[in-house]
């Protein structure tokens, strides 16, 4: 019984580390490229490794000329969160111009990753 | 009396997480009523005060004196959601168990040890992922 628990949550465990942080493209969006783009993380109160996301996005809005970051608590603003079908914190959306999404990832995305995507969300 | 909310070293969490699963693996074997009542009772300790929690004490004594000291500090707000979450958990095991309900016993263990294998693993708090649901599960009732 304690085997097949631990081979179980081996498994999710691994399949959960691999999504981790990982920017996903939002399946309809296309950016809208007007010259800006908004970093939007999801939070909670007990979400562990937030700072970590918030640090990042914070420095990658700084580097990218018209980027912005916000911030909003899920629990706060739970339409906000069901409105782009967040379930979990920490999630990141990188939106273009116009507010649409273009990237999400849920974890704590790689710096260089960040500024890839919110530059292609920025440009064109 | 104000519950410690200090900044805390994030190791410590992570070793009672491993802790608690061989604990767990223990109750799962033996079938011990008794022992998932102690682990209960470390669940309510930490609950309160994660920083008085039995092995978050044995990780401030024995293992973080032989560690240098922590990169980054951790808020203790989803450690101690997660205690609260354990806790019910190996509530609902211990009465599982002594009442001789022993299935209710096992299942209610085994979602624990899982929970707990993945924090000390991976670093996953599933205490902590779930908050954001049972919140807007919450919302969606009263909406």
């Amino acid at each position: 019984m304690a085997v097949a628990v631990l081979a179980a949550a081996t498994v999710a465990g691994v399949v959960w580390q691999r999504r981790q942080g990982r920017l996903r493209p939002v399946a309809r969006a296309v950016p809208a490229g007007s010259g800006g783009a908004t970093l939007l993380l999801f939070t909670t109160p007990t979400c562990g490794n937030c700072h970590a996301v918030r640090a990042v996005s914070e420095s990658v809005a700084a580097a990218v000329p018209g980027v912005e970051f916000q911030e909003i608590d899920a629990t706060v603003e739970p339409d906000r969160a069901r409105e782009l079908n967040v379930w979990r914190a920490p999630t990141l959306f990188v939106l273009d111009a116009e507010g649409a999404p273009v990237w999400r990832a849920t974890g704590v995305p790689r710096r260089d990753d960040l500024v890839a995507a919110t530059r292609s969300a920025v440009c064109c | 009396m104000a519950a410690d909310m200090r900044p805390l070293d994030p190791r410590g969490p992570r070793f009672a997480a491993g802790v608690t699963a061989v604990v767990l693996v223990l109750v799962l074997v033996t079938g011990s009523g008794w022992l998932a009542l102690a682990q209960t009772l470390a669940f309510a300790v930490g609950s309160y005060d994660v920083r008085r929690q039995p092995y978050a004490l044995l990780y401030r004594w024995l293992v973080q004196p032989r560690l240098g000291p922590p990169a980054e500090l951790e808020d203790p707000a989803p450690v101690r959601f997660a205690q609260r979450v354990g806790f019910v958990f190996l509530a609902v095991a211990t009465v599982g168990y002594l009442s001789g309900a022993t299935a209710v016993g096992v299942t209610a263990t085994a979602l624990g040890l899982a929970a707990a294998f993945l924090n000390a693993a991976f670093g996953l708090c599933l205490g902590c992922e779930v908050y954001l649901l049972l919140a807007r599960a919450r919302t969606r009732r009263t909406a």
